[in-house]
Protein backbone atom coordinates (compact mmCIF):
# COMPACT_ATOMS: atom_id res chain seq x y z
CA UNK A 1 0.00 0.00 0.00
CA UNK A 2 1.46 3.34 -0.82
CA UNK A 3 1.16 6.62 1.28
CA UNK A 4 2.23 9.07 -1.95
CA UNK A 5 0.89 12.29 -1.85
CA UNK A 6 -1.83 11.95 -4.53
CA UNK A 7 -1.41 14.62 -7.26
CA UNK A 8 -4.31 16.75 -8.28
CA UNK A 9 -3.43 15.67 -12.13
CA UNK A 10 -3.39 12.42 -11.08
CA UNK A 11 -7.20 12.35 -10.12
CA UNK A 12 -7.83 13.85 -13.14
CA UNK A 13 -6.49 11.33 -15.07
CA UNK A 14 -8.27 8.80 -13.07
CA UNK A 15 -11.42 10.14 -13.30
CA UNK A 16 -10.31 10.41 -17.42
CA UNK A 17 -9.27 6.73 -17.39
CA UNK A 18 -5.80 8.49 -18.02
CA UNK A 19 -3.84 6.36 -15.74
CA UNK A 20 -1.78 2.84 -16.99
CA UNK A 21 -2.91 0.52 -14.65
CA UNK A 22 0.35 0.56 -12.91
CA UNK A 23 -0.51 4.52 -11.51
CA UNK A 24 -4.29 3.81 -11.21
CA UNK A 25 -3.25 0.97 -8.63
CA UNK A 26 -1.18 3.20 -6.85
CA UNK A 27 -3.45 6.23 -6.91
CA UNK A 28 -6.77 3.60 -6.12
CA UNK A 29 -4.01 2.66 -2.56
CA UNK A 30 -3.63 5.81 -1.92
CA UNK A 31 -6.89 7.09 -2.15
CA UNK A 32 -8.33 4.62 0.28
CA UNK A 33 -6.49 6.87 3.40
CA UNK A 34 -7.03 10.41 1.65
CA UNK A 35 -10.35 11.48 2.22
CA UNK A 36 -9.78 15.07 0.70
CA UNK A 37 -8.36 13.16 -2.55
CA UNK A 38 -11.76 11.38 -2.82
CA UNK A 39 -13.61 14.30 -2.38
CA UNK A 40 -11.77 16.08 -4.98
CA UNK A 41 -12.22 12.69 -7.15
CA UNK A 42 -15.72 12.78 -6.53
CA UNK A 43 -16.42 16.22 -6.93
CA UNK A 44 -14.70 15.65 -10.73
CA UNK A 45 -16.95 13.10 -11.40
CA UNK A 46 -19.89 14.74 -10.73
CA UNK A 47 -18.70 17.66 -13.19
CA UNK A 48 -18.18 15.07 -15.33
CA UNK A 49 -22.12 13.79 -15.13
CA UNK A 50 -23.36 17.32 -15.35
CA UNK A 51 -22.08 17.98 -18.56
CA UNK A 52 -22.94 15.48 -19.67
CA UNK A 53 -26.44 15.84 -18.22
CA UNK A 54 -26.71 18.87 -19.92
CA UNK A 55 -24.83 18.54 -23.33
CA UNK A 56 -26.97 14.94 -24.96
CA UNK A 57 -25.64 13.57 -27.71
CA UNK A 58 -29.00 12.48 -29.15
CA UNK A 59 -31.16 14.94 -28.32
CA UNK A 60 -29.31 18.31 -28.82
CA UNK A 61 -29.43 18.49 -32.60
CA UNK A 62 -32.72 16.97 -33.59
CA UNK A 63 -34.76 19.09 -30.93
CA UNK A 64 -33.12 22.08 -32.37
CA UNK A 65 -33.84 20.76 -35.67
CA UNK A 66 -37.66 20.33 -34.73
CA UNK A 67 -38.14 23.63 -33.28
CA UNK A 68 -36.28 24.90 -36.45
CA UNK A 69 -38.51 22.94 -38.60
CA UNK A 70 -41.78 24.00 -36.81
CA UNK A 71 -40.49 27.68 -36.82
CA UNK A 72 -39.69 27.67 -40.43
CA UNK A 73 -41.80 24.19 -41.11
CA UNK A 74 -44.03 26.17 -44.24
CA UNK A 75 -41.19 27.53 -45.69
CA UNK A 76 -39.01 24.06 -45.04
CA UNK A 77 -41.68 22.13 -46.34
CA UNK A 78 -42.02 24.46 -49.71
CA UNK A 79 -38.34 24.42 -50.45
CA UNK A 80 -38.08 20.55 -50.48
CA UNK A 81 -40.63 19.90 -52.11
CA UNK A 82 -39.30 22.18 -54.49
CA UNK A 83 -35.46 21.06 -54.22
CA UNK A 84 -36.14 17.51 -54.89
CA UNK A 85 -38.75 18.45 -57.71
CA UNK A 86 -35.81 19.26 -59.97
CA UNK A 87 -34.89 17.42 -63.54
CA UNK A 88 -32.46 14.86 -63.12
CA UNK A 89 -30.11 13.77 -65.34
CA UNK A 90 -26.64 15.18 -67.28
CA UNK A 91 -26.41 14.65 -71.01
CA UNK A 92 -23.43 16.24 -71.53
CA UNK A 93 -19.46 15.74 -70.20
CA UNK A 94 -18.91 18.14 -67.78
CA UNK A 95 -15.52 19.84 -68.59
CA UNK A 96 -13.32 20.92 -65.75
CA UNK A 97 -14.86 24.03 -64.86
CA UNK A 98 -12.07 26.37 -62.90
CA UNK A 99 -8.83 28.07 -63.91
CA UNK A 100 -9.57 30.43 -61.50
CA UNK A 101 -6.78 30.76 -58.88
CA UNK A 102 -9.10 32.27 -56.50
CA UNK A 103 -11.30 29.44 -56.08
CA UNK A 104 -10.11 27.53 -53.32
CA UNK A 105 -11.00 24.10 -54.36
CA UNK A 106 -13.07 22.13 -56.33
CA UNK A 107 -13.45 18.15 -55.10
CA UNK A 108 -15.59 15.84 -57.41
CA UNK A 109 -16.83 14.63 -54.16
CA UNK A 110 -18.17 10.45 -55.35
CA UNK A 111 -16.29 8.48 -57.78
CA UNK A 112 -19.42 7.90 -59.96
CA UNK A 113 -20.80 10.85 -59.27
CA UNK A 114 -24.63 10.17 -60.42
CA UNK A 115 -24.67 13.61 -61.89
CA UNK A 116 -21.59 14.75 -62.71
CA UNK A 117 -22.83 18.58 -63.73
CA UNK A 118 -24.75 19.22 -61.02
CA UNK A 119 -23.08 21.60 -58.74
CA UNK A 120 -23.15 23.23 -55.18
CA UNK A 121 -21.22 26.32 -54.68
CA UNK A 122 -20.37 26.85 -50.88
CA UNK A 123 -20.15 30.07 -49.67
CA UNK A 124 -19.21 30.35 -46.07
CA UNK A 125 -17.71 33.82 -45.08
CA UNK A 126 -18.73 37.10 -45.73
CA UNK A 127 -15.70 38.26 -47.79
CA UNK A 128 -15.96 40.59 -50.92
CA UNK A 129 -13.41 38.65 -52.80
CA UNK A 130 -15.21 35.72 -52.18
CA UNK A 131 -18.29 36.80 -53.34
CA UNK A 132 -16.61 37.52 -56.40
CA UNK A 133 -15.24 34.26 -56.99
CA UNK A 134 -18.17 32.43 -56.21
CA UNK A 135 -20.64 34.61 -59.54
CA UNK A 136 -17.44 34.19 -61.68
CA UNK A 137 -17.12 30.18 -60.47
CA UNK A 138 -21.45 30.57 -61.63
CA UNK A 139 -20.79 32.31 -65.16
CA UNK A 140 -17.58 29.63 -65.64
CA UNK A 141 -20.01 26.39 -64.77
CA UNK A 142 -22.97 28.31 -66.96
CA UNK A 143 -20.66 28.64 -69.76
CA UNK A 144 -20.18 25.06 -70.36
CA UNK A 145 -23.89 24.42 -71.03
CA UNK A 146 -27.10 25.26 -70.00
CA UNK A 147 -29.11 22.40 -70.86
CA UNK A 148 -32.34 21.35 -68.86
CA UNK A 149 -29.96 19.14 -66.71
CA UNK A 150 -27.72 22.13 -65.52
CA UNK A 151 -28.30 22.92 -62.23
CA UNK A 152 -26.11 25.12 -59.66
CA UNK A 153 -26.68 25.75 -56.28
CA UNK A 154 -25.24 28.57 -54.72
CA UNK A 155 -25.35 27.88 -50.99
CA UNK A 156 -24.51 30.41 -48.45
CA UNK A 157 -24.36 30.03 -44.84
CA UNK A 158 -22.20 32.19 -41.91
CA UNK A 159 -21.15 35.24 -43.44
CA UNK A 160 -21.52 34.20 -46.76
CA UNK A 161 -25.64 34.91 -46.31
CA UNK A 162 -24.19 38.33 -47.18
CA UNK A 163 -23.72 37.53 -50.75
CA UNK A 164 -27.95 37.38 -50.39
CA UNK A 165 -28.78 40.23 -48.55
CA UNK A 166 -30.08 43.23 -49.99
CA UNK A 167 -28.51 45.29 -47.08
CA UNK A 168 -24.88 43.88 -48.10
CA UNK A 169 -24.40 42.45 -51.43
CA UNK A 170 -22.33 44.03 -53.81
CA UNK A 171 -23.61 42.42 -56.72
CA UNK A 172 -27.44 42.38 -56.44
CA UNK A 173 -28.59 43.01 -60.09
CA UNK A 174 -26.00 40.45 -61.57
CA UNK A 175 -27.54 37.89 -59.17
CA UNK A 176 -30.97 39.25 -60.52
CA UNK A 177 -29.91 38.99 -64.10
CA UNK A 178 -28.39 35.50 -63.70
CA UNK A 179 -30.91 33.69 -62.16
CA UNK A 180 -33.40 35.64 -64.75
CA UNK A 181 -31.08 34.17 -67.32
CA UNK A 182 -30.43 30.94 -66.47
CA UNK A 183 -33.27 28.59 -64.40
CA UNK A 184 -30.44 26.31 -63.52
CA UNK A 185 -29.35 28.63 -61.11
CA UNK A 186 -30.02 29.23 -57.36
CA UNK A 187 -28.96 31.22 -54.66
CA UNK A 188 -30.08 29.17 -51.29
CA UNK A 189 -29.38 31.08 -47.78
CA UNK A 190 -29.48 28.80 -44.38
CA UNK A 191 -32.30 29.12 -42.69
CA UNK A 192 -30.28 28.98 -39.40
CA UNK A 193 -28.11 31.42 -40.20
CA UNK A 194 -30.25 34.01 -41.31
CA UNK A 195 -32.38 32.75 -37.69
CA UNK A 196 -29.26 33.42 -36.37
CA UNK A 197 -28.73 37.20 -37.59
CA UNK A 198 -32.22 38.23 -36.61
CA UNK A 199 -31.45 37.40 -33.22
CA UNK A 200 -28.36 39.47 -33.21
CA UNK A 201 -30.32 42.32 -34.72
CA UNK A 202 -29.18 42.24 -38.41
CA UNK A 203 -31.78 42.94 -40.79
CA UNK A 204 -31.89 39.94 -43.32
CA UNK A 205 -33.83 41.09 -46.98
CA UNK A 206 -33.19 38.44 -49.05
CA UNK A 207 -32.63 39.19 -53.02
CA UNK A 208 -35.64 38.88 -54.57
CA UNK A 209 -35.18 34.88 -56.08
CA UNK A 210 -33.36 33.48 -53.21
CA UNK A 211 -33.99 30.59 -51.98
CA UNK A 212 -34.08 29.36 -48.37
CA UNK A 213 -33.09 25.88 -46.53
CA UNK A 214 -33.54 24.68 -43.78
CA UNK A 215 -30.07 24.06 -42.99
CA UNK A 216 -27.01 24.42 -45.35
CA UNK A 217 -25.76 21.19 -43.10
CA UNK A 218 -28.47 19.23 -44.35
CA UNK A 219 -28.70 20.38 -47.80
CA UNK A 220 -25.26 20.39 -48.92
CA UNK A 221 -24.80 16.79 -47.13
CA UNK A 222 -28.03 15.76 -49.08
CA UNK A 223 -26.85 16.87 -52.58
CA UNK A 224 -23.33 15.56 -51.84
CA UNK A 225 -24.80 12.12 -51.55
CA UNK A 226 -27.08 12.43 -54.46
CA UNK A 227 -24.03 12.88 -56.42
CA UNK A 228 -23.43 16.54 -56.60
CA UNK A 229 -20.32 18.05 -57.53
CA UNK A 230 -18.74 20.48 -54.48
CA UNK A 231 -16.84 23.66 -54.73
CA UNK A 232 -15.89 25.48 -51.92
CA UNK A 233 -15.41 29.08 -52.03
CA UNK B 1 -9.49 21.77 -60.58
CA UNK B 2 -11.01 18.39 -60.25
CA UNK B 3 -9.50 16.31 -56.73
CA UNK B 4 -9.40 12.52 -56.66
CA UNK B 5 -12.98 11.90 -56.46
CA UNK B 6 -13.76 10.64 -53.08
CA UNK B 7 -14.79 7.38 -51.47
CA UNK B 8 -18.67 7.76 -50.50
CA UNK B 9 -18.08 5.43 -47.48
CA UNK B 10 -15.28 8.26 -46.51
CA UNK B 11 -18.39 10.84 -46.54
CA UNK B 12 -20.87 8.46 -44.64
CA UNK B 13 -17.97 8.68 -41.72
CA UNK B 14 -17.65 12.36 -41.95
CA UNK B 15 -21.34 12.99 -41.85
CA UNK B 16 -21.85 10.36 -39.33
CA UNK B 17 -19.79 12.66 -37.54
CA UNK B 18 -22.17 15.43 -37.60
CA UNK B 19 -23.99 15.19 -34.13
CA UNK B 20 -20.98 15.07 -32.32
CA UNK B 21 -19.90 18.20 -34.20
CA UNK B 22 -22.56 19.82 -33.33
CA UNK B 23 -22.84 18.92 -29.43
CA UNK B 24 -19.02 20.01 -29.07
CA UNK B 25 -19.71 23.06 -31.34
CA UNK B 26 -22.66 24.14 -29.45
CA UNK B 27 -20.81 23.52 -25.91
CA UNK B 28 -18.23 26.06 -27.36
CA UNK B 29 -20.25 28.91 -28.44
CA UNK B 30 -23.45 28.45 -26.81
CA UNK B 31 -25.66 28.84 -29.87
CA UNK B 32 -27.80 26.38 -31.64
CA UNK B 33 -27.72 28.28 -34.85
CA UNK B 34 -24.13 29.48 -34.59
CA UNK B 35 -22.92 25.87 -33.85
CA UNK B 36 -25.32 24.79 -37.06
CA UNK B 37 -22.73 26.95 -38.94
CA UNK B 38 -19.98 26.11 -37.73
CA UNK B 39 -20.80 22.15 -38.04
CA UNK B 40 -21.14 22.96 -41.42
CA UNK B 41 -18.29 24.74 -42.22
CA UNK B 42 -16.21 22.16 -40.40
CA UNK B 43 -17.79 19.41 -42.43
CA UNK B 44 -17.28 21.30 -45.83
CA UNK B 45 -13.63 21.58 -44.95
CA UNK B 46 -13.52 18.24 -44.20
CA UNK B 47 -14.59 17.21 -47.81
CA UNK B 48 -12.24 19.95 -49.05
CA UNK B 49 -9.12 17.82 -46.94
CA UNK B 50 -9.96 14.65 -47.71
CA UNK B 51 -6.49 13.60 -48.81
CA UNK B 52 -4.84 14.88 -45.48
CA UNK B 53 -6.42 12.00 -43.63
CA UNK B 54 -4.36 9.00 -44.24
CA UNK B 55 -5.92 6.79 -40.92
CA UNK B 56 -9.52 6.59 -40.83
CA UNK B 57 -9.03 5.88 -36.88
CA UNK B 58 -7.55 9.80 -36.76
CA UNK B 59 -10.90 10.61 -37.80
CA UNK B 60 -12.60 12.00 -35.03
CA UNK B 61 -9.49 14.20 -33.52
CA UNK B 62 -9.02 15.09 -37.39
CA UNK B 63 -11.94 16.21 -37.55
CA UNK B 64 -12.54 18.10 -34.16
CA UNK B 65 -9.26 19.61 -35.32
CA UNK B 66 -11.07 21.11 -38.42
CA UNK B 67 -13.87 22.40 -35.91
CA UNK B 68 -11.56 23.80 -34.12
CA UNK B 69 -9.74 26.21 -36.56
CA UNK B 70 -13.58 27.08 -37.73
CA UNK B 71 -14.35 28.21 -34.22
CA UNK B 72 -10.93 30.57 -34.14
CA UNK B 73 -11.42 31.61 -37.21
CA UNK B 74 -15.23 32.62 -36.35
CA UNK B 75 -13.69 34.36 -33.17
CA UNK B 76 -11.03 36.11 -35.26
CA UNK B 77 -13.58 37.40 -37.12
CA UNK B 78 -16.36 38.48 -34.55
CA UNK B 79 -14.09 38.90 -31.70
CA UNK B 80 -10.65 39.84 -32.77
CA UNK B 81 -9.41 40.91 -29.15
CA UNK B 82 -10.22 37.81 -28.07
CA UNK B 83 -7.81 35.85 -25.08
CA UNK B 84 -7.96 32.26 -25.35
CA UNK B 85 -6.69 31.82 -22.32
CA UNK B 86 -8.04 34.55 -20.29
CA UNK B 87 -11.20 35.38 -22.15
CA UNK B 88 -14.45 35.08 -19.53
CA UNK B 89 -17.94 35.21 -21.03
CA UNK B 90 -20.35 37.38 -18.76
CA UNK B 91 -23.44 36.23 -18.28
CA UNK B 92 -26.50 38.29 -17.55
CA UNK B 93 -28.15 35.95 -15.31
CA UNK B 94 -27.19 35.19 -11.19
CA UNK B 95 -26.50 31.49 -9.88
CA UNK B 96 -29.00 32.39 -7.34
CA UNK B 97 -31.46 32.13 -11.13
CA UNK B 98 -30.68 28.83 -12.10
CA UNK B 99 -31.34 26.52 -8.55
CA UNK B 100 -33.92 25.27 -9.43
CA UNK B 101 -34.52 21.58 -10.79
CA UNK B 102 -35.98 22.22 -14.22
CA UNK B 103 -32.72 24.84 -15.09
CA UNK B 104 -29.95 22.42 -13.88
CA UNK B 105 -28.95 22.28 -17.77
CA UNK B 106 -29.03 25.97 -18.12
CA UNK B 107 -26.90 26.05 -15.20
CA UNK B 108 -24.23 23.68 -16.76
CA UNK B 109 -24.43 25.36 -19.96
CA UNK B 110 -23.81 28.50 -18.42
CA UNK B 111 -21.31 27.94 -16.34
CA UNK B 112 -19.26 26.39 -18.92
CA UNK B 113 -20.32 29.85 -20.97
CA UNK B 114 -18.20 31.26 -18.04
CA UNK B 115 -14.99 29.73 -18.94
CA UNK B 116 -12.43 31.07 -20.44
CA UNK B 117 -12.18 29.59 -24.07
CA UNK B 118 -9.42 27.29 -23.51
CA UNK B 119 -10.71 25.48 -20.85
CA UNK B 120 -13.83 25.50 -22.17
CA UNK B 121 -12.50 23.34 -25.37
CA UNK B 122 -10.44 21.09 -23.00
CA UNK B 123 -13.07 19.61 -20.60
CA UNK B 124 -15.75 19.69 -23.27
CA UNK B 125 -13.55 17.46 -25.01
CA UNK B 126 -12.49 15.01 -22.62
CA UNK B 127 -15.97 15.24 -21.02
CA UNK B 128 -18.06 14.99 -23.36
CA UNK B 129 -16.41 13.43 -26.38
CA UNK B 130 -14.28 11.11 -23.83
CA UNK B 131 -10.75 12.56 -26.16
CA UNK B 132 -7.64 11.16 -24.62
CA UNK B 133 -5.51 13.62 -23.32
CA UNK B 134 -3.40 13.38 -26.18
CA UNK B 135 -5.97 13.99 -29.05
CA UNK B 136 -7.24 16.69 -27.10
CA UNK B 137 -3.65 18.01 -26.92
CA UNK B 138 -3.77 17.32 -31.30
CA UNK B 139 -7.01 18.88 -31.24
CA UNK B 140 -6.10 22.28 -29.97
CA UNK B 141 -2.51 22.51 -30.54
CA UNK B 142 -1.24 22.71 -27.44
CA UNK B 143 1.18 20.58 -24.70
CA UNK B 144 -0.85 17.85 -23.56
CA UNK B 145 0.64 19.79 -19.76
CA UNK B 146 -1.50 22.46 -21.01
CA UNK B 147 -4.59 20.26 -21.72
CA UNK B 148 -4.23 19.13 -18.12
CA UNK B 149 -4.05 22.49 -16.44
CA UNK B 150 -6.76 23.67 -17.98
CA UNK B 151 -8.59 20.45 -17.18
CA UNK B 152 -8.01 21.29 -13.81
CA UNK B 153 -8.75 24.68 -13.99
CA UNK B 154 -12.01 24.56 -15.68
CA UNK B 155 -13.34 21.65 -13.43
CA UNK B 156 -12.30 23.55 -10.31
CA UNK B 157 -14.19 26.60 -11.70
CA UNK B 158 -17.00 24.78 -12.64
CA UNK B 159 -17.25 22.95 -9.21
CA UNK B 160 -17.61 26.60 -7.90
CA UNK B 161 -20.16 27.78 -10.23
CA UNK B 162 -22.23 24.64 -9.69
CA UNK B 163 -22.00 23.95 -5.97
CA UNK B 164 -25.02 25.56 -5.45
CA UNK B 165 -26.65 23.43 -7.92
CA UNK B 166 -25.34 20.48 -6.41
CA UNK B 167 -26.51 21.28 -2.82
CA UNK B 168 -30.17 22.03 -4.45
CA UNK B 169 -29.96 19.00 -6.63
CA UNK B 170 -28.99 15.97 -4.57
CA UNK B 171 -29.35 17.73 -0.90
CA UNK B 172 -25.70 16.63 -0.42
CA UNK B 173 -22.65 15.72 -2.64
CA UNK B 174 -22.13 12.89 -4.62
CA UNK B 175 -20.98 10.12 -2.61
CA UNK B 176 -17.59 8.63 -3.93
CA UNK B 177 -18.51 5.58 -5.76
CA UNK B 178 -16.18 2.48 -5.22
CA UNK B 179 -14.02 2.71 -7.60
CA UNK B 180 -11.87 -0.57 -7.40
Amino acid sequence: MSTDKIKIEELHALADGELTPGQRDRVLAALEHDPESQSILSDIRHTKELLKHAYPLKSLQPQHRQNLFLRFGQIAAILLIMLTGFGLGWQSAMKSPSNDESVASLNSILPDAKHPHKTIIYLGHGDHTKFRAALDKVQDLLSLGTGDDTEIFVVASAGGIDLMRKQTSPYQAEMVNLMNANKALRFVACNNTIYRFQQEGKPVDLIEGTDVAPSAVEFVVRHLRQGWNYVSI
Amino acid sequence: MIKTPWNKNRIDLITRQRDRLYRIAFSWCGDPMLADDLTQDAISKAAEKQDQLADLDKLPAWIFRILHNCWMGYLRTHRPTLDIDNDEYVSEHQPEHDISQTQIIHGVRQAIGKLPMGQRQAVTLVDLEERSYAEVAEILDIPIGTVMSRLNRARTALKSHLSHMSASKTSGRTQLRSIK
